[in-house]
Order: C-alpha cells, then sequence, then structure tokens
C-alpha cells in the first residue's frame, strides 16, 4: 500500500511534504526493483541543487541508479546512517532509508508532483 | 516499430570498450543515436570492474599486471569480470522502445532472447528468478541475481546496469571459458580459503564450452541478433557508430576510462559528474 501522504515522483521518489521542508526517499516499488541495495553515494549538507537533477547516486546488486531531485533547493540534511547500512533503503524506504531534507526554493513545484493515486497508476497498482 | 542498430562483433582495449557503450548511452538520450546492441571482445584480456567496487581493497593489483591484463572501472554496478574466452554484449534502449519503466522487463527483455540464441544451440537455459542478495567477495558471477542465465542453477552469463531518465545501457558477459583459477587469482578473497573458494566458483559457473558448444565470439554473437529479431519481430540491422558517438567516445576514452583517477577511486557522483562535465563539453 502506497503511503497516502505523501507525493511521488515518475522516477519513483517519495516526497514529504513538511512546513518548510521536504523528505526525499525512494518508493517500495523502486527498492524492489533494484533489489539490495549495496551502497548509495550521498550529497553534501548545503548543496543547491535542481528539480530533476541528481542528488544521488544509488547501487543494488544489479544496477546504478541516480536518484533525482522532486524540487529545487538547498540539502538541509543527509541521512548519514545509509553510508553503512544502505539496506536500511530496502527494509524500510518510507522511514529508516529516508535519503535528503531539501529547503524548498519554490512551492509551485509541488504541483507537478504525483499524487498516491497518480502513482499507483504509474506502477500498475491498485 | 524503430529499427535496432546492432554493431557487430569487434575487439577493442578496455577504455575504448567502455567509453563506447557510455557514447552510446549518452548520445541516446540527447535523440541522436538509435536504439542498439552491442557485441564485443577484449585485447588485452581484461578485469573490468563495478563502480562502486572499492578496487584495492578487491582486487589483486599486482597480479593483473604480471599477468598483463587491462583493467578498467565500469559505469555499470555488478561486480569483477574477467574477459577473456567471451563475448560481451551491450543494449541500450529506453521507455521510447515500448520498454516499461522497469529494471526487471528490461533485463527480462535481453534474458529472453539470450535463451531463445541458447536453446537454438541446443542448450536448455533457465531464467534465474531468486532474489537479488548482496554477495561476499568480489566475482559478478559468484551468485546468480534474478532474471539471469544459468544452466542447471550455474550461471552462464553476468549483466549490470546503469539507468537514467528512463533509460538504460545493459552489459554482460557470456562465458566461452571459463577458468576458476584465472579468475580467483585477481581477488583478494576474504581469508586463506582460496581453494574452497575456487570450488565454489566451479560450482556456481558454467561456459559453453564445458556445454560442448564450440563458438568463436562472432558466432555466438550472430546467434544472438537472429534471437533477437525472430522473438521480438522487429528489424535489427547491421550499423556504425556515428560521428557524434565517434567523437564522444574518443574523449571518454582517454580522459575517463583510461584514466587512473576513474579507475582507482570508487565512483562518486561528483567524480562522475566533473568527469563526464569534461568529456562531454556539459552535452
Amino acid at each position: 500500500m502506497l503511503p497516502k501522504d505523501l507525493k511521488y515522483t515518475t522516477e519513483h521518489e517519495w516526497v514529504k511534504i513538511e512546513a518548510d521542508r521536504v523528505i526525499v526517499g525512494i518508493t517500495e516499488y523502486a527498492q524492489r526493483e533494484l533489489g539490495d541495495v549495496v551502497f548509495i553515494d550521498l550529497p553534501a549538507a548545503g548543496e543547491k541543487v535542481k528539480a530533476k537533477e541528481s542528488i544521488a547516486t544509488i547501487e543494488s546488486v544489479k544496477a546504478v541508479s541516480e536518484i533525482y531531485a522532486p524540487v529545487s533547493g538547498e540539502i538541509m540534511e543527509v541521512n548519514d546512517s545509509l553510508e553503512h547500512s544502505p539496506e536500511f533503503i530496502n527494509q524500510d524506504p518510507y522511514g529508516k532509508g529516508w535519503i535528503a531534507i531539501i529547503e524548498p526554493e519554490d512551492v509551485k513545484e509541488f504541483d507537478a508532483l504525483l499524487t498516491p493515486e497518480a502513482y499507483a497508476a504509474l506502477i500498475g497498482e491498485k | 516499430m524503430t529499427a535496432w542498430r546492432v554493431l557487430t562483433y569487434q575487439i577493442a582495449d578496455p577504455a575504448w570498450n567502455m567509453a563506447v557503450d557510455e557514447a552510446i548511452f549518452i548520445r541516446y538520450l540527447e535523440g541522436i543515436s538509435p536504439p542498439t546492441l552491442r557485441f564485443y571482445g577484449w585485447s588485452p584480456p581484461t578485469l573490468s570492474i563495478g563502480y562502486f567496487q572499492d578496487l584495492e581493497r578487491e582486487i589483486k593489483i599486482d597480479v593483473i599486471r604480471q599477468k598483463g591484463y587491462g583493467l578498467v572501472r565500469r559505469n555499470t554496478g555488478g561486480r569483477a569480470v574477467l574477459h577473456d574466452r567471451e563475448l560481451t554484449y551491450s543494449v541500450i534502449a529506453g521507455v521510447k522502445e515500448g520498454f516499461p519503466d522497469s529494471l526487471i522487463e528490461s533485463y527480462l527483455f535481453i534474458s529472453r532472447a539470450f535463451i531463445e540464441a541458447l536453446r537454438s544451440l541446443g542448450v536448455e537455459a533457465e531464467l534465474n528468478q531468486g532474489a537479488a542478495k548482496r554477495g561476499t567477495t568480489g566475482a559478478c558471477f559468484e551468485s546468480p541475481s534474478w532474471y539471469e542465465i544459468t544452466v542447471n542453477g550455474r550461471k552462464l552469463i553476468g549483466s549490470a546496469q546503469l539507468r537514467r531518465q528512463n533509460a538504460f545501457l545493459q552489459h554482460g558477459s557470456i562465458l566461452i571459458r571459463f577458468s576458476a583459477a584465472d579468475l580467483g587469482a585477481v581477488l583478494n578473497l576474504p581469508d586463506d580459503s582460496s581453494a574452497a573458494y575456487m570450488n565454489m566458483l566451479r560450482a556456481k559457473i558454467c561456459c559453453l564450452e564445458e556445454l560442448g558448444i564450440n563458438l568463436e565470439p562472432s558466432e555466438l554473437a550472430l546467434k544472438i541478433s537472429d534471437s533477437f529479431q525472430k522473438l521480438y519481430g522487429f528489424p535489427f540491422e547491421a550499423g556504425d557508430l556515428n560521428g557524434a558517438e565517434l567523437e564522444l567516445a574518443n574523449s571518454l576514452a582517454k580522459k575517463k576510462y583510461a584514466a587512473e583517477r576513474w579507475t582507482y577511486q570508487r565512483g562518486t557522483r561528483h567524480n562522475q559528474t566533473s568527469i563526464n562535465g569534461i568529456q562531454a563539453g556539459n552535452g
């Protein structure tokens, strides 16, 4: 089941919108597709990012893929625990597997994010 | 239906081989290159390592030098592969060709064609459907992951992917002859149990010669491209690299894949971005 309080991207990131920040991770669907995550290269706090640009590179047993910023802004915090425990992404993608917190630059960009229903349709879940 | 391009079997040096795959992928993302199926071999025999592998911890670099092997870091995931008596393939495609945006589906598309080609050679290969799990050492062939190709549970083809913007580059190695001793010699093993480790490699990995198939890599490549065409029905036409790919491949070979900075440093996002920036001239 997809958490209803989150927004999503076509690149399989989830986004939790809070008062003045957004938390980003990858979805359950994405972690299942990737298989065991073995390594993640995280951005640095303070880095400026643009929507749809890569913020992290993730390696699973079979693929190297990019994680894209859902919105433009500044990286406020990254989940350093993933450096030692990348498996959190598989075990708890919506919780301990969160990747970064971004201070958004323009809330209008939120309009481009997918609702849980739209994302469910994209991945073929009911 | 878009015509696919087939780049027929050619042997080249390690930096060129990896640079061509990446150049095609970048030009494909830019809309310049068609979906492509490519076959190649390596001179000298080369150990390729995964994008994030820790070279100095996992690989015996001195043994590689002594044996005169090439050494290159791929930009795809996965682990070390010794490209000696084998056929390497690559596939560059994406959602434009009607692929669902799914890692597993793209693996399946390619695997089915391999199974078909092997069947035409009298080999009953299977798609491994087990979960993808972490291995313990540096060898790619050690553990079959989902939708990879095995014969009697032993891995015959090892593959890895890079995904960007709903498109993928997948390349992999089909073993014609396999030597556990040669592969084991270049890996830093977790303990002193190297004899046991070699036995494990022999038990888990098979090759075409062992299955009674004696084909040259170029002949095997033809069988595989025939299978893609037969299975999927759309045209696979022999072609060449275009000018934009050649220009980028030249630059990537020199500045990235032949450079110590790329080979020795475990991949980082910044490393990748800055190197790509130099070579691709920012697009």
